[in-house]
């Protein structure tokens, strides 16, 4: 396992989307990451489906299983007192602090970054507030799903004429916000290694979505047109689009970047030699689009999706069969590359964890221990990291702090 | 007043980035130089790219460039090289040589990366596995990594996602791929990475990994048909709006949305106040889920987007506007913010206009720079690079 974060405990007040997938990343590379959750308020995603059938509890859910792997769970319930000094002894032994809650919530704990940095200027402090911190919409409420909407992303996304679609996904808590949230985090870290000195990062999920309409954006700034929606199609590969395969809802995504390409291309499909010369070029091809969009669907609608994908590929043209998310569990570059990791749980049995979308030569970064049930290492690291008394641990428990 | 050059320091200032990705990595090279490293991208005539990804922008000379480009070549600086070319060769390699970090899509033949720098390699597919060879472009990386399944209607083909949005998830995870390397860099030899973009979007599939994995159940593209009812994409009397108040959401939002609807008098607001509307199984049955379509959208359509976001929020409802990117850029929370930045260039009669980081610094070095990629000759960079101090790590690493 890569132990390149193995100086690093997390305390982690992250919770649902976003959050947990930036935690979860530090503890596959060696944090070791601390949620605090409680049994009063839990983790909107442990009440999330799926679960296995016919059961159901706060440790059943699949989707918090599929982003909490390798952490710890500490259960305390943050609106008792009690659970104060507890809060400030584990802090002690944390040197990074993360949340997405809405602003104002840290605060009222005495958890918010400016309380807590002067006695500890080496701190990391992450929050991911939904639109920043200050300004008139800060209290807003949103998902990925709005987000994106807000972000520009959702209105050029799907066919003209209809309903835009976006991504049909809560798109930006998967990857952009994580990710942009992971680049300024691990940057933290490192120039606190060089230099001892801590800061705060905030994420603002969407200042970091827009981002991902950047192009699209300063495209606009110059020209003044909005994004035009065409579907697959694209303003510099063509063909490009998503055709009909053998089978029921089968597909091939087909895109074409050169004219080299459209010949091999052609010969692939067997297309006719006056149909390949005729749009020998992008300016032709654009012009012939639909046409040509039908001679290819002509041609696949009888074929396997996967052979015919190999036979592009083995010529250069880019193609990729449209794989549902049971086909990616058996792609051959995801098993070659090791992706999925089972793992056995105590509620859901065994349960494929991702691992990180990179591979490390020399060192493996892929999930070991499932995701915790709640309150898991409660009284692990109140006797062994926090060094207090089994009594105690016990009494609080029964009292409703620990819990 | 444009943003041009403000603070000069950043986390990775000192850390030297050089930058031969392709369209899938390029992002991943702007997001270190947006932190302070000085990053050098190499443009190879050797290679058929194809034409850059779109948008275009034309400049005052009537030349049309690359908007995709220009926006993830932000602060940096290119060098071209011809590798065929023996004396640029050598040049390159000594680049590579004093480099902390080496990104590419796939290292050029007769390149040797020294043990001691970074090296991370993103490609579509991943050069670890069957799919090393396999070529790709951003729908192809869509529909491998099955998010392409999740995203249309469901009578029609699957539709993609606008923006290459596969490009820039694989110039994210290249960056957390080279932040982490630069964390483990004290080995030796230091880590590498190859990133597959295919990967990354697989874990982007949400709930429906864990669906097939747990229930054997496939989540298909839900389109315009909204998977629960209270959450989904709504005509309102000038466009859309997007609202999550369903299981993901909190209980009281979908209270308050019904109260919301009740107070206004919408028609068949009361049948949406009985008590089998609050259980998830009522409100994904199909049945439902038009019935709720059909009740919320008599009164959205009879307001406007930006209003019915202002009263939902007010109600503690997730709803947001689906916004162009004129109203991107007039939100009133982003203005307030001063999010975006304006960049002058000679080559355009206007500013042009970005988004800021996508994250703020606070008592950290917070490097502010938006410049458009400058060109630089290969020649002079090697001398700079070679004649001054390499990097802290650089000078550690090698000792």
């Amino acid at each position: 396992m890569r132990r390149d974060l193995s100086d690093v405990r997390v305390l982690d007040f992250c919770w649902v989307g976003a959050g947990s997938l930036v935690t979860q990343m530090l503890a596959l590379h060696g944090a070791d990451v601390i949620k605090i959750e409680s049994h009063r308020r839990p983790d909107n995603l442990r009440l999330s489906p799926p679960s296995r059938p016919g059961v159901t509890s706060l440790d059943s859910s699949g989707y918090f299983a599929s982003r909490n792997a390798n952490k710890k769970s500490f259960a305390l319930n943050m609106s008792d007192e009690r659970s104060r000094p507890i809060l400030r002894d584990l802090l002690e032994q944390c040197s990074v602090v993360t949340s997405n809650f809405r602003p104002g919530v840290m605060e009222r704990w005495g958890l918010d970054y400016d309380s807590l940095k002067e006695k500890r200027p080496d701190l990391i402090y992450l929050s991911m507030p939904m639109q920043g911190e200050e300004g008139p919409f800060r209290e807003y409420v949103g998902f990925g799903s709005t987000i994106s909407a807000l972000a520009g992303l959702v209105a050029p996304s799907g066919l003209p004429g209809r309903r835009p679609v976006g991504t049909g996904t809560n798109y930006p808590d998967h990857v952009p916000n994580p990710g942009h949230a992971l680049v300024a985090l691990l940057a933290a870290i490192y120039y606190r290694r060089r230099t001892g000195q801590g800061g705060r990062v905030e994420l603002s999920q969407l200042e970091s979505t827009v981002n991902m309409m950047g192009p699209s954006l300063l495209a606009y700034s110059v020209t003044g047109e909005e994004p035009v929606t065409e579907g697959n199609r694209s303003l510099e590969r063509c063909p490009q689009g998503v055709f009909r395969c053998e089978g029921s809802d089968e597909w091939l995504a087909i895109s074409v970047g050169t004219d080299e390409q459209w010949h091999r291309t052609g010969a692939v499909l067997g297309l006719s030699e006056g149909d390949v010369e005729r749009s020998a070029t992008f300016a032709l091809r654009r012009a012939h689009e639909d046409e040509i969009e039908t001679l290819i669907e002509a041609v696949t609608k009888d074929r396997d999706a996967r052979e015919l994908m190999a036979q592009l590929q083995r010529e250069g043209v880019p193609a990729s069969v449209v794989n549902t998310a049971a086909d990616v569990f058996s792609d051959g570059v995801i098993v070659d590359r090791r992706f999925w990791r089972t793992l056995p749980h105590e509620v859901l049995g065994e349960f494929r964890v991702a691992s990180p979308p990179f591979t490390w030569s020399g060192g493996d970064a892929g999930p070991t221990s499932s995701a915790p049930l709640l309150g898991e290492h409660t009284h692990e690291l109140w006797t062994q990291l926090l060094n207090r008394p089994e009594e105690q641990f016990e009494h609080l428990q029964a009292e409703g702090v620990l819990w | 007043m444009p943003d041009n050059a403000g603070e000069a320091v950043g986390l990775l200032s000192g850390i030297r980035v050089l930058d031969l990705s392709g369209y899938e990595g390029m992002y991943g090279a702007r997001l270190l130089a947006d932190l302070g490293a000085d990053v050098v991208r190499v443009e190879r005539d050797d290679r058929d790219a194809g034409v850059a990804p779109g948008p275009f922008i034309v400049n005052s000379a009537g030349e049309s460039s690359s908007a995709f480009c220009a926006f993830v070549n932000l602060n940096k600086r290119v060098v071209q090289v011809d590798p065929r070319d023996e004396a640029q060769r050598a040049a390159l390699q000594g680049l590579v040589d004093s480099s902390d970090i080496v990104l590419a899509d796939r290292l050029p033949e007769g390149l040797c990366v020294p043990p001691n720098v970074v090296l991370v390699e993103t490609s579509i597919f991943g050069h670890v596995g069957s799919g090393n060879d396999y070529v790709g472009s951003d729908l192809v990386a869509l529909a491998a990594g099955g998010l392409l399944s999740l995203g249309g209607y469901p009578d029609t083909p699957p539709v993609a996602v606008y923006g290459n949005q596969a490009y820039l998830c694989g110039g994210i995870m290249t960056a957390v791929a080279a932040a982490l390397a630069l964390l483990g860099r004290a080995e030796s030899p230091a880590p590498r990475a190859d990133v597959s973009v295919q990967a990354t979007l697989v874990g982007a599939l949400e709930d429906a990994t864990a669906e097939f994995d747990l229930r054997g159940t496939v989540r298909r593209r839900a389109g315009d048909q909204p998977r629960e009812a209270g959450t989904g994409i709504f005509r309102s009397a000038d466009g859309y709006i997007a609202m999550v108040a369903g299981k993901l959401g909190t209980a009281q939002a979908w209270l308050n949305l019904v109260a919301w609807l009740q107070e206004a008098g919408v028609e068949g607001a009361n049948e949406l106040a009985g008590a089998e509307w609050t259980t998830i199984e009522k409100r994904r049955d199909l049945e439902s889920i038009e019935r709720f379509t059909v009740i919320f959208e008599a009164y959205t359509t009879t307001q406007s987007s930006e209003w019915l976001y202002r009263e939902g929020q007010g109600r503690s409802i997730a709803i947001a506007p689906v916004n162009t990117m004129a109203d991107v850029l007039a939100d009133p929370q982003l203005t307030y913010r001063d999010f975006f930045r304006t960049i002058s260039s000679p080559d355009f009669a206007a500013d042009l206009i970005v988004p800021g980081k996508p994250y703020r610094l606070f008592d950290l070095p917070n490097f502010d720079s938006w410049l458009l990629e400058r060109e630089a000759k290969l020649v002079d960079v090697e001398k700079e690079w070679l004649d001054s101090a390499t990097s802290e790590l650089n000078e550690a690493t090698r000792a």
